[in-house]
């Protein structure tokens, strides 16, 4: 089974203070690692080429922080990557990047299965796995919590609201959107970090890509984004600053204050 | 005079040697399948030369016949077993010599001979029924009898027990009247008529010839196996754990050092490991002895190791250690377990897929973080600028260099006693700076959990901040930074803050006025104590301060009992069992009748604090660190202003 997956490099924003510049959000003293939802993807397509045999390409669009994303898929045991120059993409919308990645796994020669995680951490609008799959006519399956390969077909069960489960069968070549429910992706080692090092990595272009400048990035783009803004500090909250002794004092005495 | 008779009234003597030469050649072939097992370990710095090894082997083998600390049944039963059996077989060597190469047996040699080999015999059956008895009728815990052991027991005893059988048929037809060099065996030679006695002895004696032969070559399948193996595993065990570099590694080397696997044939399964481990202890489904039990398995099958589950046969077993080296000190023969697990560890790090999530998740956070706390590099540092001493990394100079540590730096309650250090350096005329911002994770955490790759990385970065800010002289808050600073070499010389303190207390430097009415007991470490070899200094430290009263718990020192953080353990719950390593530990402390529970680890602190809430012991017994009870003992800050 011939499997590609796409794969984007995501801030960890859990225990971040974001600040924004104009609009943007202020990288430099963010921390980046892979979007979880796509390593769930990776893992997934993995276990499928464990299970059955078959050839795993993981494909990244950005920079430095994209490339570790490749890196890092090719220790959990991928067979190829792809690393697309994000500069043209600067600005995109999601269909601009499925533009992209479309033409990714075109280059790879009769794919069966597409996967990428439902949606992104950073930007969330899991809407690039239904564009590729659209713009390569393909049918597709969201939010799957597992994957089975059948003859010529996919399973793939999805995860409904209340827990609840559909059960779908697609017709290969497919795309499916995973959700992190799927088995938990395996830790990489630095050293498997090191020896995937060794491993080839295809470097492309839009040019190698056969895109025009106009079909991505902002000129393509059909949304703008108007602005982008934190959240103001509400009222009835008040963040206890100072040592240990005097953040119990003052938690105390607040207590005190409502009891009494 | 007589002298030593051979095959007497035995006819087919030529098939017996056919018989022997066979077992022997079972003997050789067992042999040789273990050599050829520990001969395919990693070879490296760890194996000490051919003379050392040989000189090792013989004095802490012979030495750990009879040295069981602690336990001088358990000494007795097996001196009397090994020195017994090492007995008859040199006595059954000295016949073979006596018959084929030189005759010496004869006249007073072979009586004291013959005494002598009577004695061995009863020696061997003594220790044989207190042997079983231990097992059987004692039913001493730790022992946990299998098929084997009775197996064991009882082929030693039927070849003791038919060898005074033959000895006493033969003596009922002695008539040289020097039969009373042999007690044991004249007295059983009374028991039977001369004739009977004459129609029974070629039978009795095969009979006794083939129970030994069979055991001899039954011995390199067995247990028994452990009289060669446990001292060739003294004489390489205790050379120090030398470290080779990943990119010194080949692709396919073995998981397992060769000691560990000569350790896994030594094993006698005696147990004392699995009384001092505190996970055993906790009721977890974990022991030392499982962890050997299980890489022996693993190891012996065909195609060992790269399988579904590891080195370890299994998902969790690996990860339940802490790495109190307990065991370690409780074997009689030094094997390490906790090297088996940590193997173990390396073998389920690079394949990924069987690493608990909780500790996967710890493991990419000191990745992406540098801490295992996830905090950004500017939160980390922040506690180092609110501590305000010198950032030797951008100004170096002649002073201490202060390793405060992630935990230390980052969680709230176990920075009180890094600003207590602070102050306690302060208050003693120490000259202390810090790495600042280029203070990185010391790569304990990843070497603890068998990510050496990581380790490897952060050992270096933390090594290069050292050398730019000419780092000589550094002091870390928590034991495991010492201890993984010592292992990376990171440093020419490294201290934890209690040596450093203990010497300013030494030198008048430090001194503590302030009394502190108190009853303490102090909890040790694993890391300062068994790892570090540091048990005074903190010690000698609260003894300084007027008003502490100082108790030992049960388990202090040497044998004291891990808090339940070590091992990657601060990060993973799903491992627990019924009771808390820490709530044991806390319990223990709080048995003493003290008021403060001193320790001089954040882990532990964090750990044991925890544990008092938990246990419900939290109004009665304070959880302090050693700066913490220290600080309370200086002058009143007016006080030392006025000075």
């Amino acid at each position: 089974m011939r499997i590609v997956v796409f794969a984007k490099a995501v801030p960890d924003v859990a225990e971040a203070e974001l600040e924004l510049y104009d609009g943007e959000v202020d990288v430099e003293d963010l921390v980046f690692g892979v979007n979880e939802w796509d390593a769930h993807a990776v893992e997934a397509a993995i276990r499928l080429k464990e299970a059955h045999g078959g050839h795993v390409t993981v494909a990244s669009l950005g920079g430095d922080a994209a490339e570790d994303v490749v890196r890092r898929a090719l220790a959990m045991g991928a067979d190829d990557g792809v690393l697309v120059d994000g500069e043209d993409f600067d600005g995109s919308d999601s269909a601009g990047v499925a533009r992209g990645l479309a033409r990714v796994a075109r280059h790879v020669e009769g794919f069966d299965l597409l996967l990428c995680g439902a949606q992104s951490a950073d930007t969330g609008w899991g809407a690039v796995g239904p564009a590729v799959a659209e713009l390569l006519d393909l049918p597709f399956a969201a939010l799957a919590v597992s994957v089975e390969a059948l003859d010529g077909r996919v399973r793939v069960h999805r995860e409904l609201e209340a827990n609840a489960q559909e059960v779908v069968e697609l017709q290969l070549p497919a795309l499916v959107t995973v959700q992190t429910g799927t088995d938990q992706p395996r830790y990489v080692s630095v050293l498997g970090i090191r020896k995937a090092r060794r491993l080839r990595m295809h470097e492309l272009d839009i040019d190698d890509l056969a895109l025009d400048a106009d079909e991505v990035g902002h000129k393509a783009s059909s949304v703008v984004s108007a602005e982008r803004r934190l959240p103001e500090a509400g009222g009835g909250a008040e963040m206890l600053q100072g040592s240990l002794d005097e953040v119990c004092r003052r938690t105390a005495s607040l207590m005190k204050g409502a009891l009494g | 005079m007589s002298g030593r008779q051979h095959f007497q009234g035995i006819d087919d003597v030529a098939l017996f040697y056919a018989v022997a030469a066979a077992a022997l050649a079972v003997f050789a072939w067992g042999l040789a399948r273990r050599v050829r097992r520990w001969r395919a370990g990693p070879r490296g710095a760890s194996v000490p030369p051919p003379s050392l090894r040989l000189r090792r082997a013989l004095r802490h083998g012979l030495s750990a016949l009879v040295r069981l600390p602690g336990d001088p049944a358990a000494a007795l039963m097996h001196g009397l077993i090994a020195v017994g059996f090492t007995w008859l077989f040199v006595g059954t060597v000295l016949a073979t010599i006596d018959q084929h190469v030189v005759r010496f047996l004869e006249g007073p040699t072979y009586l004291v001979y013959s005494l002598a080999l009577d004695l061995a015999g009863l020696a061997l059956l003594v220790g044989l029924l207190g042997a079983a008895a231990r097992r059987y009728v004692a039913r001493i815990p730790r022992l946990d009898s299998g098929g084997q052991d009775a197996a064991v027991l009882l082929a030693l005893a039927v070849v003791a027990g038919s060898g005074f059988a033959v000895e006493g048929l033969r003596l009922a037809a002695d008539t040289s009247g020097q039969a009373h060099w042999s007690p044991l065996g004249s007295a059983l030679g009374g028991l039977f008529g001369t004739g009977a006695a004459a129609d029974a002895y070629p039978g009795t004696w095969w009979f006794h010839a083939l129970a030994s032969l069979a055991l001899v070559a039954a011995l390199p399948w067995t247990r028994l196996f452990h009289v060669f193996a446990a001292p060739v595993h003294l004489a390489v065990a205790d050379e120090p754990a030398h470290r080779v570099p990943l990119e010194d590694r080949p692709d396919d080397a073995p998981p397992l050092a060769v000691r560990d696997v000569v350790a896994l044939d030594a094993c006698t399964r005696c147990g004392r490991c699995v009384e001092v481990c505190p996970a055993a202890a906790a009721g977890e489904p974990f022991s030392p002895r499982a962890v050997l039990d299980a890489a022996r398995g693993v190891t012996r099958r065909a195609a060992p190791a790269d399988g579904e589950l590891g080195l370890l046969g299994s998902a969790t077993l690996a990860w339940h250690c802490t790495t109190c080296r307990a065991c370690l000190d409780a074997c009689p023969i030094s094997i390490a377990p906790a090297a088996v697990a940590a193997a173990a560890r390396r073998v389920d790090v690079e394949d990924g897929t069987r690493v608990p999530v909780p500790l996967a998740e710890t493991l990419d956070r000191l990745q992406r973080y540098g801490n295992p706390w996830e905090a950004s590099r500017k939160g980390r540092s922040s506690f180092h600028k609110e501590l305000d001493l010198p950032d030797l990394s951008r100004d170096a100079g002649e002073r201490l260099t202060w390793v405060v540590g992630c935990t230390a730096a980052i969680d709230t309650r176990a920075r009180a006693p890094a600003r207590a250090f602070s102050r306690l350096a302060n208050a003693a005329g120490l000259t202390v700076g810090t790495l600042g911002r280029k203070e990185g994770c010391c790569g304990d955490v990843a070497a603890q959990l068998g990510e050496e790759g990581l380790f490897e990385d952060q050992a270096e970065k933390l090594g290069a901040a050292f050398d730019k800010a000419g780092a000589s002289d550094v002091v870390a808050s928590s034991p495991h930074c010492l201890a993984s600073m010592k292992q990376g070499a990171l440093a020419p010389r490294v201290r934890h803050t209690s040596e450093v303190l203990d010497e300013a207390l030494a030198d008048g430097s430090l001194r503590l006025p302030r009394p502190v009415p108190a009853t303490v007991t102090f909890h040790d470490p694993c890391y300062l104590g068994r790892h570090g070899g540091v048990f005074e200094p903190p010690r000698r430290l609260i003894d300084a301060i007027d008003g502490v009263q100082r108790v030992e718990m049960e388990r202090s020192r040497q044998t004291s009992r891990c808090c339940g953080a070590g091992g990657g353990r601060m990060w993973v719950e799903d491992l627990d069992g019924p009771v808390r390593m820490s709530e044991l530990r806390v319990s223990e402390a709080a048995a003493t009748g003290a008021d403060l529970l001193v320790v001089a680890c954040p882990l532990c602190l964090v750990m044991l604090s925890d544990a008092s809430k938990a246990a419900g012991v939290e109004g009665s017994l304070e959880v302090i660190d050693l700066s913490e009870l220290l600080a309370r003992a200086l002058p009143e800050v007016a006080e030392e202003e006025s000075t």
